[in-house]
């Protein structure tokens, strides 16, 4: 407990907490990454003339679906332990999300 | 809190009067606040009530004219329904649910203050509208364009301000509620062992929370277009008026839910009670309380089958409406269950905990009808489905209120409610219900529509009317009498004895009056209906979950009333389109956030020494 | 004694009190219903968005490089805001105020680039009143707005007052709750600059 101490005075962190924030660091920066990567494919693949609309559509969804995902999972830590009600949280307002807006937008005339 | 014990003052702020209630931050006082407010908004929306029925005692009066009559029944419906029904229930809930897990305080209970505030200032804000320049007359739905450009008078431009304001509070309570449940149960207090009014607080918090967004934006968009010249709801420029029906009933429907499901926990409180039997299929009436909930979401459209969404959608509507009986009928039978082979009592709490079941069930069983989207269209509009849907909120919410209100009020305000004045009072409200209502089912088959001010003679529609009117004034009444009776056990001295319905749930373990901090000890529970367990095995009170030490407590607040206050002040501006008086108010309001934000607030203790000495109150077991 | 307070602080501080954990559950919940309160307004802005009544639509408007600058912003600020978490993890205060001011100059900029755009906007003839795609689409950007502005007042509001203090568990759920608000808001934007630029350029 006393070196424990001692090592948290001088504010650094023990062998494992050490260990922890390195990787946590990385798949941060990892996933920023990824999301630049993903957000620069989706405004491509819009900018270009070869992909049918339809494509260009579905396949903006599902980019901005993963960097949702990505957010929610990794900057915001939804994975980790005591996230449970968080989650359930999320998930729901997602699906009535969904509710809304498929009505709102198709089910008008 | 170890670190900052030093800032924290240890000697209580002593307050007294009015400036404690309009501080106050305690959760057994905004509880009170709440139920007082929601207590006179619901006598006022009666008294709208009884001259609607006053006007259609006869064919053809012209008591009030048409355009005062709109006013009328829209007030009448916003009113029950923002401003009386769900405060009363917040109410109980602030003053029951911490109690019955075992917690001390709220989870945030600046913001519960805050959220009272709103809803008061909001409630208020929608009702001197008929002191300046006319109330809302589009009905308590606001369709648009009816509550845009065919609106007669400013009332609506009152009626989206003040409920965007008292909606702001309700979804602070909802996220208030859910966060308490969760984390400050009692030790051994796991989600299986809770009280089913608390899980009916919890998922009614949730559809609170996922139900008023929507709506919030709605009402955005609805002022967006009255006051400043947007077209979501303009044809003329591209606007669809389908988009409100859709928002509003998004969240109208969870709305309903959002106002029997707590009727709904109290009667699961009430009846084991009074049959001195634990609550029959209680891991079932949890999962049909969510199962609502859930369907809840799904079955908005059946308020637009007439709308002309096509085939398709009505009947995929349709079909999950019906689905909804499902659960709401095995709680029916629950409750039947639970009272079978008990040993019953009588008090008027559980009178109206039985009289709610045959009522509600025959607001329900008309609810499956009008789910028939092609019956529906014959339905619609009539007076079929205000018989409907008063079954469901008289005989369902009211109901529970006043079965609460009995069963709580010594908990609450440390006094028996007379007995006696009390079967007054459920005889003539419950007789004068049947008679208002009933009959309208009869009048809505026969074609007379609902909202209009007064009927033609010789189309056979007298009589149902005239017994209709009678019947409200009888249901008046009864109120008078309710209205008695509280201030006579107000006036009275004797206070409650402890544990007085011989009692089930955490509660009950408390002294009569509670005191500030609920538990001097946090209890030990032990399984479900945790008083009763203690009970059974020999005990008076609960075991403690830990030793005595100094409580925590919060700090009261002004900024919850003054920041309500800018909000009320804002609206004028908006209103009056003075805009400078509008931008200062929201400006005051996001000034209070940053004090709240900058002024370190760490509450105080009470020391040990100070609580009262836990005595053996001598609970019959 | 700034030294006995790290020293005592767990690991992950925001987390230590019942009060942390409360803000925490209750923010989380929050940001569920302002998914809810987002899809009104998406769903609003979808149905209505050929609604232009005459007025210029969606694909004569919306220039994409500007929108790809802005998005870059937010999301890089995004990552700011994850840093100054990180370094509360070191019980590094002075990393958490400098990677928030950081924050808080991104979205301040990304504000500027998104009032300039309404301006342009306004400007070739989309005015708030011209359609109803216009009403619903400066209605749901300037929500957006209105919740970067928000954030950037509340982080600012949180680095003024602790910018000589040490960090402790009464202040470290503040900065861990704005930056989870202000990773929702770029949430949104991901929505946004998807289904409203990206789909309506199509």
């Amino acid at each position: 407990m006393v070196e424990e101490n001692k090592e948290l005075i001088n504010s650094k962190l023990t062998l494992e907490e050490e260990i922890e924030y390195k990787s946590e660091m990385k798949l941060q920066l990892i996933s920023f990454v990824m999301m630049i990567i993903l957000t620069i494919i989706a405004f491509v693949a819009v900018a270009s003339d070869f992909i049918s609309p339809l494509f260009k559509a579905l396949f903006v969804l599902v980019m901005a679906g993963i960097q949702f995902v990505f957010q929610l999972y990794v900057f915001m830590h939804l994975g980790q332990k005591n996230h449970e009600f968080p989650t359930i949280a999320i998930w729901t307002g997602f699906v009535v999300a969904l509710l809304c807006i498929v009505s709102l937008a198709a089910l008008i005339w | 809190m170890a670190t900052h014990t030093e800032q924290v003052s240890l000697n209580r702020k002593q307050r007294s009067g009015i400036w404690d209630w309009i501080t106050t931050v305690d959760h057994k006082k905004v509880g009170i606040l709440y139920f007082l407010a929601g207590f006179f908004f619901f006598l006022l929306a009666g008294l709208e009530a009884v001259i609607i029925r006053v006007q259609l005692i006869y064919p053809e009066l012209n008591i009030v004219s048409a355009q005062t009559f709109n006013e009328l029944i829209t007030m009448h419906g916003t009113t029950m329904i923002f401003l009386a029904a769900m405060p009363i229930f917040l109410g109980l809930m602030n003053c029951i649910v911490p109690l019955q897990i075992g917690a001390r305080d709220v989870a945030f209970p600046f913001m519960n203050a805050l959220g009272l505030w709103l809803f008061i200032f909001g409630g208020l804000l929608l009702n001197l509208s008929w002191f300046l320049g006319g109330a809302p007359d589009a009905g308590w739905t606001a369709y648009a364009p009816l509550s845009t450009d065919y609106s007669g008078t400013s009332g609506m431009d009152f009626y989206v301000l003040g409920l965007q304001i008292a909606g702001f509070g309700t979804l602070m309570g909802g996220i208030n509620f859910l966060v308490t449940i969760i984390n400050m149960r009692a030790p051994g207090m796991s989600f299986m062992r809770m009280p089913m009014f608390s899980w009916a607080t919890f998922v009614t918090s949730a559809l609170i929370l996922f139900a008023f967004p929507p709506l919030t934006i709605g009402f955005f968009l609805l002022m967006f277009d009255r006051f400043f010249g947007s077209n979501f709801f303009v044809a003329d420029a591209g606007g669809n008026v389908i988009i409100w029906e859709h928002i509003f009933w998004i969240f109208g429907h969870p709305e309903v839910y959002i106002l029997i499901l707590p009727a709904f926990g109290i009667l699961s409180e009430v009846i084991p009670t009074f049959s001195r039997k634990r609550l029959f299929g209680y891991s079932a009436m949890v999962f049909a309380t969510a199962l609502i909930a859930f369907l809840g979401f799904m079955v908005w459209a059946h308020h637009m089958f007439t709308t002309g969404l096509g085939p398709v959608a009505n009947s995929i509507f349709a079909v999950a409406t019906m689905t909804i009986a499902i659960p709401t009928g095995v709680k029916i039978f629950n409750w039947l269950f639970t009272m079978w082979g008990g040993q019953i009592r009588f008090p008027t709490a559980n009178l109206w905990a039985v009289a709610f079941i045959p009522s509600f069930l025959i607001g329900g069983m008309t609810g499956v009808m009008l789910s028939v989207a092609p019956a529906d269209y014959h339905y619609h509009d009539t007076y079929f489905v205000v018989a409907h849907f008063h079954y469901v909120i008289v005989g369902g919410s009211v109901f529970g209120i006043f079965a609460g209100m009995y069963f709580w009020w010594p908990r609450i305000f440390g006094k028996m409610l007379n007995e006696t004045l009390g079967k007054w009072h459920f005889w003539t409200f419950f007789v004068g219900f049947h008679l208002t209502f009933f009959p309208q089912h009869f009048l809505g088959l026969m074609g007379m529509p609902r909202r209009v001010f007064t009927f033609l003679e010789g189309q056979q529609l007298e009589l149902g009317n005239f017994i209709s009117s009678i019947g409200s004034f009888l249901m008046t009444i009864g109120s008078i009498i309710l209205i008695i009776n509280i201030i006579m056990t107000q006036a009275k001295k004797e206070v409650a004895e402890y544990d007085p319905w011989d009692g089930r749930t955490l509660d009950w373990a408390i002294p009569i009056p509670t005191p500030v901090y609920n538990f001097a000890q946090l209890p030990l529970v032990k399984g479900l209906d945790p008083l009763w367990v203690e009970k059974m095995n020999g005990n008076n009170k609960m075991t403690p979950a830990e030793p005595l030490d100094d409580i925590h407590m919060p700090n009261s607040s002004i900024l919850p009333f003054v920041m309500s206050l800018c909000f009320f002040i804002a609206s004028f501006g908006f209103i009056y389109d003075v805009l400078i008086v509008a931008i200062l108010g929201i400006a005051g309001f996001f000034f209070c956030m940053l004090l709240r934000s900058l002024i370190d607030d760490h509450g105080y203790y009470i020391k040990k020494e100070e609580l009262a000495p836990v005595v053996d109150e001598g609970g019959k077991a | 004694m700034s030294a006995e307070q790290t020293s005592t602080l767990p690991q992950y501080p925001e987390k230590a009190t019942l009060e942390g954990r409360n803000k925490f559950l209750g923010l989380w919940f929050f940001l569920g219903g302002e998914t809810a309160l987002f899809a009104t307004l998406f769903g609003t802005y979808l149905g209505l968005r050929n609604s232009t009544a005459g007025g210029p639509t969606a694909q004569e408007l919306f220039s994409l490089p500007l929108v790809f600058i802005m998005t870059v912003i937010l999301l890089v600020s995004s990552l700011t805001s994850v840093l100054a978490v990180m370094a509360m993890r070191r019980k590094d205060m002075k990393g958490i105020i400098r990677w928030f001011i950081v924050t808080v100059i991104l979205g301040l900029s990304f504000l500027g680039l998104e009032i300039y755009e309404f301006y342009e906007y306004t400007h070739a003839g989309l005015r708030w009143s011209e359609s109803a795609f216009a009403s619903a689409f400066y209605t749901l950007l300037g929500t957006h707005g209105a919740h970067v502005a928000f954030g950037c007042g509340w982080i600012t509001a949180l680095i003024v007052r602790n910018f000589r203090r040490p960090l402790d568990t009464y202040n470290a759920p503040k900065f861990y709750l704005a930056s989870l608000y202000w990773h929702f808001i770029d949430v949104v934007w991901v929505f946004i600059f998807s289904l409203v630029y990206l789909l309506g350029v199509i």
